[in-house]
């Protein structure tokens, strides 16, 4: 009996998708976290009649035929990168982009990934790294006796040194833009990996004609809609319940056969 | 003319066995690193008879495993450890060399880096590895190194320990299970590539409840079905046994 298969098939697919969303309403104040979707897609088919069969040497074709279908399937858990709201934090290393493009982080292995996640803090040296330490490209370094710092929309970052009144441009930061940003591959810790699906990335400073520009002072905060999750979890766990029924209803079908007498 | 029943009894133990099976996964759904078993059913064809039609009956010919991964959960506890992609600890017992991906370690009362049963886990020289006493939280790298802090006269150093031996084993679904999690190859384990250790988390078991349920549900209909195609051959050898074999009126 092919019920109870696909009801199965119907209560994994429910559970991923309340697994994804469970994802996305752990990380509502994640800095710079893009919400995931599950979408699913019809398994297959099984063909007792085909549509377009000829019934009968006249040429007469059957019009609609007899397919069964066996259940569901995950097809994909995309990212969603829309933009998130800027949440003011005031902090002088606090940046958010405006617009498309990631940071450049270089990774202790050498290995280049990219994040939205702004927030960033000073190493020992005076490099501006990521929270886990790893340095910001290209790696840009506030002199010692700095009063102030000032990074413009451009990613410029500009330091008011003790004893000198104009400011010194030490560095400014590089963005890159991917065609197809969902091809991106999450690997934690707000950091994406390039990948064949993400296309190579399109290298460019803030300001420039299509990418982001650099706000200093606020971060780019989680784009998880509270509502819109809490709605697709109960719309999912009806669909459950209501995959749960139909093993129900086949178990007591097949009772019923066991019981013939 | 017994075939109905000899068919229905291969059936039923056929059953039997995978009812074990399910049980065994249901019971093992909350173990670290448990992998599902799934039994493999056959028909066994054979000709009684020369010239008789052949009759299928069921035999279970082996159980093999899934490989896929479990879900990984943070313990936060910097002696847990998590494998990521195809590989296996070797650890040291009485019987020989074995291979475990459950990730729970400690340290011996001997200073060994033992398993939750005691077992040492061994580097990827095939030796022991020794953690001192006293040495603060260990740091246990994406490759297995293990080290810790140290204060010294620049600051902070870190001292290297060792670093935990992964081996990638082939047939993976067809390895022998010990108990405790613990399995055996004839063949030849390799160190493996690509498979990253995550510390402070623990693989899960990968046996899927709604999977196992449904098959329950499924056993226990085709368990009804097999004894009604025996009762209802035992009644038909008892009604052709009366009606024919009376004496003669």
């Amino acid at each position: 009996m092919r019920t109870l298969d696909i009801a199965a098939s119907g209560m994994m697919a429910q559970q991923m998708n309340v697994e994804v969303i469970s994802n996305n309403i752990a990380n509502i104040n994640t800095v710079a976290f893009k919400r995931s979707r599950a979408e699913f897609q019809d398994l297959m088919y099984q063909s007792q009649l085909r549509p377009g069969a000829t019934s009968s040497d006249q040429g007469d074709i059957v019009p609609t035929g007899i397919q069964l279908g066996l259940g569901v399937k995950p097809g994909t858990v995309a990212r969603q990168h829309v933009q998130g709201p800027l949440t003011k934090t005031e902090g002088d290393y606090d940046l958010a982009l405006d617009g498309r493009g990631y940071f450049l982080v270089t990774l202790p292995t050498g290995e280049t990934a990219y994040s939205r996640a702004g927030n960033f803090k000073l190493s020992p040296e005076g490099t501006i790294v990521t929270t886990d330490g790893h340095e910001v490209s290209p790696g840009i370094t506030v002199p010692e006796n700095t009063r102030d710092v000032m990074i413009n929309s451009n990613g410029e970052v500009l330091a008011y040194i003790e004893g000198q009144t104009e400011p010194q441009n030490v560095g400014q930061f590089d963005i890159a833009m991917f065609v197809n940003e969902a091809g991106l591959e999450s690997v934690g810790s707000n950091l994406y990996l390039e990948t064949p699906a993400s296309g190579v990335p399109i290298l460019g400073l803030p300001g420039q004609p299509g990418f982001g520009t650099v706000r200093q002072g606020y971060v780019e905060s989680s784009n998880v809609n509270i509502v819109q999750e809490i709605t697709n979890l109960i719309s999912a766990q009806r669909a459950y319940e209501m995959n749960s029924r139909t093993v129900e209803a086949g178990d007591q079908m097949l009772n019923t056969l066991v019981q013939m007498r | 003319m017994e075939n109905a029943l000899y068919v229905a009894l291969s059936q039923q133990m056929a059953l039997r066995r995978m009812l074990d099976v399910t049980a065994n996964n249901v019971a093992n759904m909350n173990t670290q690193a448990f992998r599902a078993e799934r039994p493999v059913f056959d028909d066994f064809v054979s000709r009684m008879g020369r010239g008789a039609d052949p009759t299928a009956f069921v035999i279970d010919r082996a159980t093999y495993t899934d490989t896929r991964e479990g879900a990984l959960t943070t313990t936060g506890n910097p002696f847990d450890i998590a494998i990521r992609g195809d590989g296996w600890l070797q650890v040291e017992t009485p019987a020989g060399a074995r291979y475990t991906r459950d990730g729970r370690l400690g340290r011996s009362a001997d200073g060994d880096l033992v398993t939750v049963d005691g077992a040492p886990v061994l580097d990827d020289a095939g030796n022991r590895i020794t953690v001192p006493e006293d040495v603060g939280p260990l740091t246990i790298a994406a490759d297995g190194t293990l080290s810790y802090k140290v204060e010294g006269s620049e600051g902070a150093q870190s001292v290297e320990l060792g670093r935990i031996g992964l081996y990638s084993l082939p047939g993976a679904e067809g390895l022998q299970r010990g108990g405790d999690g613990l399995v055996t190859t004839n063949g030849q384990a390799l160190p493996a590539m690509g498979v990253t250790i995550v510390q402070g988390a623990l693989e899960g078991s990968n046996v899927q409840p709604i999977v196992e349920m449904v098959r329950l549900i499924d056993l226990t209909r085709a368990y009804g079905q097999s004894v009604k195609l025996t009762e209802a051959e035992n009644d038909r050898q008892r009604g052709a046994i009366n009606k024919l074999g009376g004496p003669a009126t």
